[in-house]
């Protein structure tokens, strides 16, 4: 073991020997240490490789330092477009009601005559042969059997079929039970406009009872005549979308496309007392 | 009461409701094959058959309060078939037919489509509606409906077990 230290510090002490003296020299010969140079060299690349580490690290850190203010940040952006938009829809449902109401007003404006009462829709019925639904005002609001159904800009949409206290039932005008007395706007010609079994899942109905020489031209706005005595004249029924002849080809009919969208329908109104008085539509 | 029956009468409340508010509530809005299936009927034909004429009878009679409701119209035309389907159903697995699936797949079938003439009679005899589209929407109806045969047989066979178990238990 003396052996073996004896021989490595030697090695050490003549190495380190030959170092020091080649490092005195270069000084005294005016150049830099070739030792740490060559090292410098040798280990620039690591060097360099830890250095970006060590920068992309530091970013880390730093985004970390700053994670919990961008979490904050992110969360109180989020609940104010969360209130934008809340507000957004509140604006938007505003807007409709105002729109509805606008034109309640205007219905009310043009038909002095009506006394109206406002009603939202509980249920359609689910039966695949006719087509009823439920209203949420009954008798105790005054609503009677036979009472019109319309939109807020007067569209027609049906007739009270049966009161309870507190609802009553409405059959629409694509049942094929309903009918009342039409006439088309453009030129003055009375029909019956009827539910159709045929044309019940199309959500459309029958203008029947035409005059043989009569001309129906599609796009046409078909109004209630007020014959009959359930509706009042001059309400929008809809608009002939089609014209067809009868079995065996003797008369013809047409189809009226509700102008009532009965698929999205929420709120209608009911008239629950009107004048003789005709109307325009 | 007894307890039983109690439970038993309760289940069954219990899946006529559901099949009520799905018929009310869901079916008249979202169609299966562009229909609106009818379920309750199904719901008194499985009481009459895995119960008894008395269950049918009377389970048909709320079931077709119920149907008349959901299906709009002010009718009572549901309320006057189901009682008699109701029990007709009771009568025949009393005396007839085995209570197992294959007498209420057909009976089942049977009360869809008679609960389909009854709707379409007056659009057939009054109205004129062509008989063609009439038989088609019947037979869309039916099929649509028959779709809640298996789980409607399962949970009204679940319910009515333990007034078939107090019965037994009775008798022996």
């Amino acid at each position: 073991m003396r052996k073996v230290l004896k021989t490595v510090g030697l090695t050490l002490l003549a190495a380190l020997v030959i170092v020091l003296a080649l490092t005195v020299l270069g000084r005294l010969a005016g150049r830099e240490n070739i030792f740490t140079r060559s090292f410098q060299s040798l280990t620039a690349p690591v060097e360099k490789l830890f250095s970006s580490g060590a920068g992309k690290l530091e970013e880390l850190r730093a985004a970390l330092r700053d994670y919990d203010e961008l979490k904050a940040e992110n969360e109180a952006l989020k609940a104010q477009i969360a209130d934008m938009e809340t507000e957004v829809r509140q604006s938007q449902g505003a807007n409709a009601e105002n729109d509805r109401l606008r034109q309640l007003l205007e219905l009310k404006r043009s038909h002095t005559d009506y006394k109206l009462l406002d009603a939202s829709i509980i249920s359609w019925g689910s039966s695949n042969w006719s087509s009823t639904f439920d209203l949420d005002k009954g008798s105790f609001s005054g609503v009677e059997v036979g009472d019109c159904v319309i939109t807020s800009n007067g569209f027609v949409v049906g007739v009270v079929t049966e009161t309870g206290l507190y609802s009553c039932s409405v059959r629409t005008l694509i049942d094929p039970r309903a009918a009342m007395g039409a006439t088309v706007h453009s030129n003055g010609l009375t029909a019956v406009a009827e539910g159709d079994f045929s044309l019940l899942a199309g959500g459309q109905l029958k203008l029947t009872y035409v005059f043989e020489n009569s001309v129906l031209e599609l796009g046409d706005t078909v109004l209630t005549s007020g014959a009959g005595g359930v509706y009042p004249a001059g309400l929008v029924i809809g608009k002939i979308s089609g014209i067809a002849s009868d079995e065996g080809g003797y008369g013809q009919y047409g189809i009226v496309t509700p102008s009532a969208e009965l698929e999205s329908l929420s709120q209608v109104f009911l008239i629950l007392e009107y004048g003789e008085a005709q109307h325009e539509g | 009461m007894r307890a039983e029956t109690l439970r038993s009468t309760l289940g069954l409340i219990l899946i006529m409701l559901l099949c009520y508010f799905l018929q009310s509530a869901v079916f008249s809005r979202l169609h299966i094959f562009g229909v609106a299936p009818l379920l309750l009927p199904l719901v008194a034909a499985a009481a009459g058959l895995l119960g008894s004429s008395g269950w049918g009878g009377a389970f048909g009679l709320l079931c077709g309060i119920l149907c008349d409701a959901a299906l709009g119209g002010g009718g009572l035309l549901f309320t006057v078939a189901l009682t008699v389907m109701g029990f007709l159903c009771g009568f025949l697995g009393d005396f007839i037919l085995a209570r197992g699936f294959p007498s209420y797949l057909m009976l089942s079938a049977g009360v869809l489509l008679l609960s389909a003439f009854i709707q379409m009679f007056r659009l057939l005899v009054f109205d004129r509606a062509p008989v063609w589209l009439l038989i088609r929407t019947g037979l869309m109806q039916s099929l649509a409906s028959a779709l809640f045969i298996l789980p409607l047989y399962f949970c009204v066979r679940r319910a009515l077990r333990a007034w078939r178990r107090g019965r037994e238990r009775s008798a022996h």
